[in-house]
């Protein structure tokens, strides 16, 4: 081979290599904002095809089946329920005092965990609905908690919905069961004024402040729009509230359903259909008596049906309508109320990229987003606008440069995100191969875990700011509200705990062994922890292969910085190297204290875009 | 070399190391919107103001309810479906307020009722955050400056921490106490302001901000427990990266900065609290046992260097769109007790000369029914306890509680218009806490705005003694 020719190979190699690492560490990064986390390979492709083509073929792929948490959840609940029954015999399952035997809510974090973990195709569309989750708030951390499977029945249409239409989407959240509860829209009734009473007016309210328009008005760009004395402009009045309240009347859930026969409960009594007056006292028409998967049903007797009209006229119903009719308006209105793109454009860009998104950011995704709410051309844009363009006007000292790009950080990961990114990372796995995590332990650390809000308001609120130099510098940041000097060490301790403890998060597959049985599932952690075939693992086994060489070491860390950072050079690789020093030849500390010192340091931690 | 150390030589060291870590960043981008910061003089005192949230919007006029005859008609005509039975209400004796009114309690609150009887604890009527006197027509023909946000939840539940509801801020008044008290404060020293719900406003000064422990107390490294030659290297790893410097990254550096003081203050709070033993028991509940912690940590308030301290509770859950006259009456026995156990406790421990507790909601609830439940109101009632109350009293103007034209302060449905602003009991609160009163509008500079009410340049409220 002439000279010439092989170092043109040897460059075009070297070149290619480069470009290569770029892209690995890009796609790794882009990974953490269009999922719940990526192993070596998945990156690996998303390097290949580009973000791009990756992005694309997340959009068009075939939905899978629907009903796929509802089924899960129920089928678990099956498992434990048939336990129980082996265990204890049917008296178990039957009785008047507090039954073990309710969907409780474990049964959906486990199906819930089940997918995060085991899913390899949807990754997108499972990752959206975890951000959607967010918007679209309802909560266990309320008497939904006795409900998984009409939970599982709520988070299915954000799943299902993901790439979809959003006014598609909020009809069918504001008509399912589990939010007329948190909401308590469910079982209201037109006003009855002889008696002073008005309808509940808590889901008109939150329909528009949290879910569509927003307190105030914005412009295209999700800035406010300022009145001549420069105040920002309220987007609805309390009349406008009483007003929208009228609409939500009229609903119950579609029947009566509770799971066993006792002293108050005939079997005779599920399937039937609720009624206002149907001479049932009120507090059985609720979770958990009522079938909590069907989207719930009108009653145009206790409908408010008169005219109504909002937001200076920008809503009319002319009345005589059915409930679902005048829903349904509404809801397409609201969505294309000039206010919503922008609002649920910057909802999603935050949960995804970045806490601080520019202007023109914004405007680009709203203008995806459309009158409709095209949920698909949406996100698109949310996540292939930072491949074009800087997301954030304010530029930070700490911004680098890499193959041509800049980045800098754009906001903390919320814990949940760690969390799942690390047990995908690593393909955590059990021999059982049942993932159902109870999440419980999760939850208590680092106070996050799906559908367990405390409040409607989600875990951490849009626009706060941390104490520090964000603020110095006006910049909001939601995910610090839940990092505090108790959860910020209680992360580190759940560190510890999955690479040197013996305790990762709890997987549950048997009954209660005490004998005051509360709850079916066994949730004592050393108790779970003893048993082998459950007991989640992280694999390790390539890096602790390379581990065995310590000249290897230095490739080690670079290697799990790409997976876990998104860069090949971490800051702290010296500190790293160094702290391992003292016990080099034991490849597993060495891989365990790699995977430590990496997921506790910010620059884990903190996204960069 | 590092083995030769004990572990408490060690973490001192690290300590240090932290301290010269924690030195300002050099870099600075003009900063916006802030308010300047207002120098307050405050005396020294042991004090401690404990403020007891009850997130969603407490439907207090279930809590505090007229009990002479007429005033009890005019109730029960307005509730409804919601008026609670008049046999089944608690009587409080020995007050009547200056329109004749008797009242009574909840039937769940016996512990709240007996601290009122014994003069330790009274109700502050009709209060809420307010900009400036709000007449029926004034805010109908919109002619008022109402607060931001009237009715929502997320903006009142700021607004009654901050005490500013014409602008939204990231301070409150009890973070304006710690720029004042520890302005010069070292990382290792904890926050006087103490937090049993993690992030809040009220607690967040110019600089300050709060310290986060949980009902079983503050969060310490497990790598600390437990002695061993791989602990110590992963403690010294730890270490390492909370002392490593990203200068010019505002997310990087403020994720750390919490961390390290988290580290920094665990040892030094869990060594000076968990010692303290509780004369009681107090209840399973949370809130019973983050008042438990808060009363142990008053207790060693002299070994934690912190003489005046604040804590801020979230008690979550009351709004009661549906199902309210259940789920009230759970939760006002939970609080009632908690509030009871508290009290007591600090009695046997000789503090209760020293702490004062109050209540806030995010608002008060629609006197009207949507059936099952009540919706987002404005005015409602809180409670303030401790020796330093002059006990005993509902002070302030209880409203009339009337429907429509009848009323002077319902805007429709049984919203009341407040009648005293939150600045009135903060002012108070805070002027007994050590405030000197020259400073008091600095903090609340809308207090001169109800100057007008008294003779006074802002009202006061007869709730403590001298």
């Amino acid at each position: 081979m002439p000279a010439t020719v092989f170092r043109q190979l040897i460059f075009t190699i070297s070149r290619w290599g480069m470009f290569y690492m770029g892209t690995v560490n890009q796609a790794s990064r882009f990974l953490m904002q269009a999922s719940l986390g990526a192993n070596r390979s998945t990156i690996e492709q998303l390097a290949d095809m580009g973000p791009e083509a990756w992005l694309q073929r997340q959009l068009n792929a075939k939905a899978p089946e629907a009903g796929k948490f509802q089924r899960n959840t129920e089928q678990i609940w099956h498992y434990f329920r048939g336990e129980l029954l082996n265990a204890h015999g049917k008296s178990a399952l039957d009785g008047d005092g507090n039954n073990p035997a309710l969907p409780y809510k474990w049964y959906f974090h486990m199906a819930w965990w089940q997918d995060a973990l085991s899913e390899q195709e949807h990754l997108l569309r499972q990752r959206v609905a975890q951000a959607l989750s967010e918007l679209l708030v309802i909560s266990d951390n309320s008497s939904l908690e006795l409900d998984a499977i009409g939970m599982a029945s709520f988070y299915d249409l954000l799943y299902e919905n993901a790439f979809g239409s959003y006014a598609d989407l909020l009809y069918a959240v504001s008509m399912h069961p589990c939010m007329g509860v948190y909401l308590s829209h469910m079982n209201n009734q037109k006003a009855v004024p002889a008696k002073n009473i008005h309808p509940d007016e808590n889901y008109a309210r939150e329909i528009m402040q949290l879910f569509s328009i927003g307190l105030f008005m914005l412009n295209p760009d999700g800035s406010l729009q300022r009145d001549e004395q420069g105040n920002s402009i309220p987007s609805y009045h309390n009349r406008d509230i009483r007003e929208l309240a009228r609409v939500f009347t009229g609903l119950t859930a579609e029947s009566y359903r509770y799971e066993w026969s006792n002293r108050f409960w005939s079997s005779s009594y599920n399937g039937q259909p609720v009624g206002f007056d149907d001479g049932v006292e009120s507090s059985y028409k609720t979770v958990p008596f009522v079938n909590m998967r069907k989207p719930m049903v009108g009653h145009e007797s206790h409908h408010d049906r008169g005219r109504k009209e909002l937001l200076d006229g920008f809503i009319k119903l002319p009345g005589g309508q059915s409930v679902s009719e005048e829903v349904r308006e509404v809801v397409d209105r609201l969505v294309a109320h000039p206010n919503t793109a922008p609002f649920v454009a910057k909802h999603l860009i935050q949960q995804m990229v970045t806490s601080n998104p520019s202007g023109d950011y914004i405007a680009a995704v709203a203008e995806k987003f459309g009158a409709r709410g095209d949920l698909a051309a949406t996100i698109q844009e949310v996540l292939s606008y930072p491949l074009r363009n800087s997301v954030n006007d304010t530029k930070y000292p700490a911004q680098r440069e890499e193959d041509g790009r800049s980045l800098q950080p754009q906001k903390l990961k919320s814990p949940l995100l760690r969390l799942t990114q690390i047990l995908r990372a690593f393909n955590a796995s059990n021999r059982s191969g049942h993932l159902w995590l109870i999440g419980d332990d999760i939850q208590e650390a680092v106070q996050q875990h799906p559908l367990s809000a405390s409040t409607v308001f989600n875990f951490y609120k849009p626009d706060f700011v941390p104490q520090g130099m964000l603020k110095d510098i006006a910049e909001v940041a939601p995910e610090f509200e839940i990092h505090t000097s108790a959860t910020s060490i209680a992360y580190v301790n759940l560190m510890y705990y999955w690479f040197f403890g013996k305790y990762l998060p709890g997987v549950s597959t048997e009954i209660n062994q005490t004998d005051n049985i509360q709850n079916a599932p066994e949730l004592n952690p050393d108790y779970l922890n003893n048993v082998e075939q459950n007991k989640l693992r992280l694999d390790f086994s390539e890096e602790i292969q390379i581990a065995r060489n310590p000249e290897r070491h230095d490739e080690l860390i670079d290697r799990m910085s790409e997976l876990l950072l998104g860069k090949r050079q971490a800051d702290i690789k010296p500190a790293i190297r160094e702290a391992f020093q003292s016990y080099r030849f034991n490849p597993e500390w060495v891989v365990q204290t790699i995977a430590f010192m990496l997921t506790i340091s910010p620059e884990f931690t903190v996204l960069e875009v | 070399m590092l083995k030769n150390l004990t572990r408490r030589q060690f973490v001192q060291g690290s300590m240090a190391a932290g301290l010269a870590a924690t030195a300002a960043p050099t870099f600075a981008l003009p900063a916006v919107g802030n308010q300047n910061p207002p120098p307050l003089n405050i005396d020294q005192g042991k004090r401690a103001l404990v403020c007891i949230m009850l997130d969603g919007g407490n439907d207090s006029y279930n809590m505090l309810v007229p009990h002479s005859p007429s005033h009890y008609r005019e109730y029960a005509q307005s509730r409804g479906n919601l008026a609670l039975a008049k046999d089944s209400l608690l009587p409080l004796n020995n007050f009547r307020d200056r329109d004749g009114r008797e009242f009574a309690l909840h039937p769940s609150m016996p512990e709240v009722a007996e601290l009122f009887e014994q003069e330790k604890l009274s109700f502050v009527a009709n209060i809420a955050p307010l900009i400036e006197p709000t007449s029926k027509q004034a805010f109908l023909d919109r002619s008022a400056r109402v607060p931001l946000g009237l009715l929502s939840h997320a903006d009142q539940f700021k607004h009654w921490q901050t005490s500013r509801p014409d602008i939204r801020v990231q301070q409150g008044w009890f973070g304006y106490f710690a720029d004042a008290i520890q302005a010069q404060k070292k990382a290792d020293q904890i926050p006087m302001n103490i937090s049993l719900a993690g992030s809040n406003i009220m607690q967040n000064g110019r600089h300050s901000t709060h310290y986060s422990i949980t009902g079983t107390g503050s969060v310490g490294l497990v790598v600390n427990e437990e002695e061993s030659d791989l602990n110590r290297e992963i403690l010294r790893s730890f270490e390492t990266i909370l002392n490593t410097s990203y200068s010019g990254d505002p997310f990087k550096q403020t994720y750390l900065s919490i961390t390290r003081e988290a580290q920094l203050q665990h040892r030094k709070f869990s060594e000076a609290v968990e010692k303290i033993s509780l004369p009681i028991e107090f209840s399973r509940s949370d809130l019973s046992q983050q008042l438990s912690k808060v009363a142990q940590c008053i207790a060693a308030s002299e070994e934690l260097g912190l003489p005046q301290q604040t804590y801020f509770l979230r008690y979550i859950g009351w709004d009661h769109h549906d199902e309210l006259l259940a789920n009230q009456a759970r939760m006002l026995s939970v609080l009632s007790k908690a509030m009871g156990e508290f009290q007591q406790a600090l009695e046997l421990m000789g503090l209760s000369e020293q702490v004062l507790s109050f209540t806030g909601s995010d608002f008060g609830r629609t006197l009207t029914s949507n059936g099952n439940g009540s919706d987002h109101g404005w005015g409602g009632h809180c409670m303030v306890m401790g020796d330093a109350v002059k006990g005993g009293k509902v002070l302030g103007q209880y409203p009339a509680l009337s429907l429509g034209d009848d009323n002077p302060l319902d805007v429709g449905g049984g919203v009341l218009i407040p009648t005293l602003p939150t600045d009135v009991l903060f002012a108070q609160l805070s002027m007994w806490f050590g405030v000197k009163e020259q400073d008091i509008p600095m903090l609340f500079p809308n207090l001169h705005n109800f100057s007008g009410l008294s003779n006074e340049p802002w009202p006061r409220l007869d709730l403590l003694k001298s």
